[in-house]
């Protein structure tokens, strides 16, 4: 599922290992979340808000019309 | 070694086991048939591999009891729990039966009737105590 993780380390100026010690995963993992390729638990998401200091709405929330889209895609 | 914390690894790690699960059965079952093949159905009965078997299947059908009882049970199927009481009656009573019509085909071998009896009495307390066991945590999430 598509999110702004990316975005948001990056406007932290953060690398992906730096994010990844903080939130206690792998740097691929990050990579793979950031891709929308692996969908993290909510306490990993959590985690992540926590470290780029943005709230779950701004990083995962995904309106209904754009999942539906992302589910045919 | 050091511990595995990314919950994306330990999925991973799951699924590989679960691979690994699943060969190692198709083996002990290939290695069985091969045996009864070879040299009998009795001789792969009495097999360690077949205990190994039976007994992993065994434990898995208990756990699997946790994850298929919500998705099974409705709202008015749910049976109120009963006592732990009445479990370890309904064992004895169980035990009991099948000890005494034991002893009524065999009266020559009473102590062989009284092993099979506590053999089920044992047995029916295990499966009522687990379901018992699950009811009442059940409920008890339910009441919160």
């Amino acid at each position: 599922m598509m999110n702004s993780v990316k975005h948001a380390r990056m406007e932290r100026g953060m690398t992906q290992v730096q994010l990844a010690e903080k939130t206690g995963v792998t740097r691929q993992t990050v990579s793979l979340i950031e891709k929308g390729k692996y969908n993290p638990t909510l306490k990993l998401c959590l985690s992540i808000c926590y470290a780029v200091g943005k709230s779950l709405d701004q990083l995962f929330w995904v309106n209904e019309g754009e999942k539906r889209e992302e589910n045919y895609r | 070694m050091k511990k595995i914390t990314d919950e994306r690894l330990i999925l991973v790690n799951l699924k590989n086991i679960r691979i690994a699960f699943v060969c190692q059965t198709l083996g002990i079952l290939a290695t069985l048939f091969y045996t009864a093949f070879r040299s009998g159905a009795d001789i792969a009965f009495q097999s360690p591999l077949f205990f190994v078997l039976i007994m992993t299947n065994v434990l898995l059908i208990f756990l699997q009891m946790r994850v298929t009882a919500d998705v099974e049970e409705t709202e008015r199927k749910r049976k109120k729990v009963l006592p732990y009481y009445a479990c370890v009656l309904i064992s004895l009573a169980v035990g009991a039966i099948i000890g005494t019509v034991a002893w009524t085909f065999d009266r020559q071998h009473p102590l062989s009737a009284w092993i099979i009896g506590i053999v089920f009495f044992v047995c029916f307390l295990a499966s009522y105590s687990l379901m018992y066991f699950l009811k009442k945590k059940r409920s008890e999430d339910d009441d919160e």
